[in-house]
C-alpha cells in the first residue's frame, strides 16, 4: 500500500507545488518508486516536469475507477519518479469526490503500486467534506 | 529494457556519436559501476525471469526481461549468503520470501562496467528514453577481468512507448545495432563457465520401456550422484539448509533404487554400497533434524501461550549450539576418505554396470518397465497390507514403517513410473500417496521432536532462565503430542483414499 504525502493550504503561493515535487524527487532518489499526482487544474507541477497536462477521459472517469490509471502515467526525467498529469477537468474534482462515500480510499486506491505518492490540493478549492488525506489542513 | 549490441568494432564513444547524429540527446554522466548479480543455488529467481542486483548501495529485485525494479532496499553488499527472512521488513523481503523461501541468495557474478548515460529528448527537452552505453567485464578476482561484449541498453520511460520504438528502429535499421541474444547476466555467468539457471536437484531422466533395467538404473543413479556431488560444498559451507536437504533426498532415493532394483547389481558390490550410503544418511541425519527444529522454531513458539514465547529463547540457543556441533561433525565425515571413496567407487560401478557380467544379476537384462512395474505393485500391496493392520492402538513404530515403505513407493513412481507409464495414472497416485505421507510424516516428526525435547531437559535446566524454559518446553511437548494424535486421527481417511478399491484396481491394470 502506498504511503501518501499531501501538501495542502488555503493560502496561495506558499510552496505547496514546490514542496510536493521536491519531496517526491527525494523519495525517488532514495529508491522508493514514487508517483506525483498533480490534482491542480492549473497544472504547475505537470509543467515543471515538461509533460502535457492531459488525462484521457478526464477526472470524473478516473475517480469512478473507469480509466486504467497505468496508461495515463508519464515517467519524468528522474528514474523512479512518475507523474499522473493534471487535467483541466480537475477544476470540478472536489464536487466529483464529494459524491463518493469514501473519497480518501478512492484516491489511495488509485496510487497502489508506488511506495510514496505526493498529492496536493489547489488553494482555491475547498477540501472534500471528509478530512483528506488524514489531516484537515497543513502540510503532511 | 532492451539490450542491443553495437556493430562489431564500434567503441562506446563512436556509438554515442552515432546516436547524437540521429536523435536529440543529452549526456547524463559517465563512470564506472560495480554490479553483483544474485540468485539461489538452484536458480529460483531465474525460473521466474527475475534476478537480484546490488548496485550503488541498493539491492534490487529486477525483472530480467523488462529491467523493471520489482522491489528494492538500500543496503551494503551482502558479505555472505543472504536469506530473505534476514532482510529488514519491506517490499524487497515481501517480494523475495514467497519465491526463495529458505534458500539463500548467493553471488552469481560480479561485473565492473564503464558506463555512459544518455537521455533521448523530445521537443520540450523532456527525457523520453534513457540510453546506457556499457562496456562490461566480469571481475573474477581483484586483478583479473574478462571483457564482455559492449552493449547499449534502452530503458523506457513510462508513457513514451512510441518514442522508444522510434529509437529502437533508428538503432537497428539506420545504425546497424542488433538485439542482444542474451541478457548481460546470462552472458556474464556463462563467461565464468557456470549455468545461468543454477544447479537443479530435479531428476528428469528420460527412459524407454524396453531399456535394459541396469542401463536405466545406472542413468537414474548417475543423475542422483550428480545432485549429491553438487550439494556437498554448500552443505559444508552451511550456505543454506536446502543443500543438506537435497543431498539427503538424493541419498535416500539412491538407497531406494539399490533396495528395489537389487537384481540389477552384483550382490557383493551392492552390499558394500548399501552400507556406505546408509552411513552417508546417518552422518547427515542429526544436522538435518536440527535444521528443521531451528527453521520451525517460530511454529513451536506459536504453540505455547504468548506469555511464554520469550521463555523458549534458551531452547533455541541449545538447539543452535547442538546444530553447530552436529554440522562440524558432519563436515568432517563428509570430507573423510571414506566418503570420497564411496562416491568415487559408486560412480565407477555405475559406469561399468551395463557392461559387466550378468551372472548374479537376474534383472539386469530385463526391460526396465517390467522390473519397475513389478516393484511398484509389490510395494503398493505391501503398504496396503501394513496400513490395514494399523489402528489407534498401534505403536508409533508401525506408522513409521509404513511411512518408510511409502517413500520407497514414491521414489519408484517418480523415478521410473513417471517416465514410463501414463501421467493420468501416475500423477494422481503420487498425489494420494503424498497426502498419506504428509500425515505419517507429521506424526513421526512430532514423536521424534518430543523425544528430542525430553532429551534436552538437563541442558536447558543448567542455563540462566532454565526453569522458565523447562516449563515452556513442557507446554510445547504437550502440544506436539496433541498434534501427533491429530495426525493419527487423520490417518484413516488418507489411507482409505490411497488403498480404495478403485485405486487398487488401477494399480493392477497399469502395473500388474
Amino acid at each position: 500500500v502506498s504511503k501518501v504525502l499531501a501538501t495542502y493550504n488555503i493560502k496561495g503561493g506558499v510552496g505547496k507545488t514546490s514542496a510536493a515535487v521536491n519531496l517526491a524527487y527525494l523519495a525517488a532518489r532514495d529508491g522508493f518508486p514514487t508517483l506525483v499526482w498533480d490534482l491542480d487544474p492549473q497544472g504547475a507541477a505537470t509543467y515543471l516536469f515538461r509533460v502535457r497536462p492531459k488525462v484521457r477521459g478526464g477526472g470524473r472517469r478516473l475517480m469512478r475507477l473507469r480509466t486504467d490509471v497505468t496508461r495515463l502515467i508519464k515517467g519524468t526525467d528522474h528514474p523512479g519518479l512518475d507523474l499522473l498529469p493534471s487535467d483541466f477537468s480537475y477544476r470540478h474534482l472536489d464536487l466529483v469526490l464529494n459524491r463518493f462515500k469514501r473519497p480518501t480510499t478512492r484516491l489511495k486506491r488509485r496510487s497502489n503500486g508506488w511506495e510514496w505518492s505526493a498529492m496536493w490540493w489547489p488553494r482555491s478549492r475547498p477540501a472534500p467534506a471528509r478530512p483528506w488525506p488524514g489531516r484537515p489542513c497543513g502540510g503532511t | 529494457m532492451t539490450d542491443l549490441l553495437p556493430p562489431d568494432g564500434m567503441t562506446l564513444a563512436r556509438a554515442g556519436d552515432a546516436l547524437a547524429g540521429h536523435l536529440k540527446i543529452t549526456e547524463r554522466g559517465s563512470g564506472e559501476v560495480d554490479r553483483t548479480f544474485y540468485d539461489t543455488f538452484d536458480g529460483l529467481l531465474h525460473d521466474r525471469a527475475l534476478v537480484c542486483i546490488h548496485e550503488t548501495g541498493q539491492l534490487s529485485l529486477v525483472d530480467r526481461d523488462t529491467g523493471q525494479v520489482v522491489a528494492a532496499s538500500r543496503m551494503a553488499p551482502p558479505t555472505g549468503p543472504l536469506l530473505a527472512r534476514d532482510l529488514g521488513p519491506g517490499g524487497l523481503r515481501d517480494a523475495l520470501l514467497p519465491i526463495i523461501e529458505v534458500r539463500a541468495l548467493l553471488p552469481l557474478v560480479h561485473i565492473r562496467a564503464r558506463v555512459a548515460g544518455l537521455s533521448v529528448l523530445d521537443g520540450a527537452e523532456k527525457t523520453v528514453v534513457r540510453v546506457t552505453l556499457e562496456e562490461p567485464a566480469v571481475v573474477t578476482s581483484e586483478s583479473r577481468r574478462r571483457t564482455l561484449r559492449r552493449r547499449v541498453r534502452l530503458t523506457p520511460v513510462r508513457g513514451y512507448e512510441d518514442e522508444l520504438d522510434t529509437v529502437l528502429r533508428t538503432l537497428e535499421l539506420e545504425l546497424g545495432f542488433r538485439p542482444a541474444d542474451q541478457t548481460l547476466v546470462d552472458e556474464a555467468v556463462r563467461a565464468t563457465g557456470a549455468n545461468p539457471g543454477g544447479v537443479s536437484a530435479k531428476i528428469d531422466v528420460p527412459l524407454e520401456p524396453a531399456q535394459r533395467a541396469d542401463e536405466a538404473a545406472s542413468a537414474v543413479l548417475k543423475r542422483l550422484l550428480e545432485v549429491i556431488e553438487a550439494n556437498i560444498e554448500g552443505m559444508i559451507a552451511d550456505l543454506d539448509s536446502e543443500f543438506l536437504h537435497d543431498f539427503r533426498v538424493a541419498v535416500r532415493r539412491t538407497r531406494s533404487v539399490q533396495r528395489e532394483l537389487k537384481g540389477v547389481f552384483p550382490p557383493q558390490d551392492l552390499t558394500h554400497f548399501r552400507a556406505e550410503f546408509r552411513w552417508l544418511q546417518q552422518i547427515t541425519g542429526e544436522s538435518r533434524d536440527l535444521d528443521v527444529y531451528v527453521l520451525e522454531f517460530d511454529e513451536y513458539r506459536a504453540m505455547v501461550p504468548p506469555a511464554m514465547h520469550a521463555d523458549l529463547d534458551p531452547l533455541l540457543e541449545v538447539l543452535r549450539a547442538r546444530r553447530r556441533s552436529a554440522r562440524a561433525e558432519m563436515a568432517e565425515a563428509l570430507g573423510s576418505e571414506r566418503a570420497t571413496a564411496a562416491r568415487a567407487g559408486w560412480s565407477s560401478l555405475l559406469n561399468r554396470l551395463p557392461i559387466i557380467s550378468q551372472r548374479d544379476r537376474p534383472d539386469a537384462g530385463r526391460p526396465i518397465s517390467a522390473v519397475a512395474a513389478e516393484r511398484i505393485v509389490k510395494v503398493y500391496r505391501r503398504m496396503v497390507k501394513m496400513g490395514r493392520a494399523i489402528d489407534d492402538s498401534s505403536p508409533p513404530g508401525d506408522y513409521h514403517e509404513l511411512r518408510k515403505k511409502g517413500k520407497e513407493l514414491r521414489y519408484l513412481l517418480e523415478l521410473f513410473g513417471a517416465p514410463l507409464y501414463p501421467a493420468d495414472v501416475v500423477k494422481p497416485m503420487i498425489r494420494t500417496l503424498k497426502a498419506l505421507q504428509d500425515v505419517l510424516g507429521r506424526h513421526q516428526d512430532r514423536e521424534v521432536q518430543v523425544v528430542m525435547l525430553l532429551a534436552l531437559r538437563d541442558d536447558l535446566a543448567a542455563l540462566p532462565g532454565g526453569a522458565a524454559a523447562l516449563m515452556a518446553t513442557g507446554v510445547l511437548v504437550t502440544r506436539l503430542g496433541e498434534d501427533a494424535r491429530a495426525a493419527r486421527a487423520e490417518f484413516a481417511g488418507r489411507f482409505r483414499e490411497f488403498a480404495d478399491k478403485q485405486q487398487r484396481h488401477l494399480v493392477k491394470e497399469t502395473f500388474g
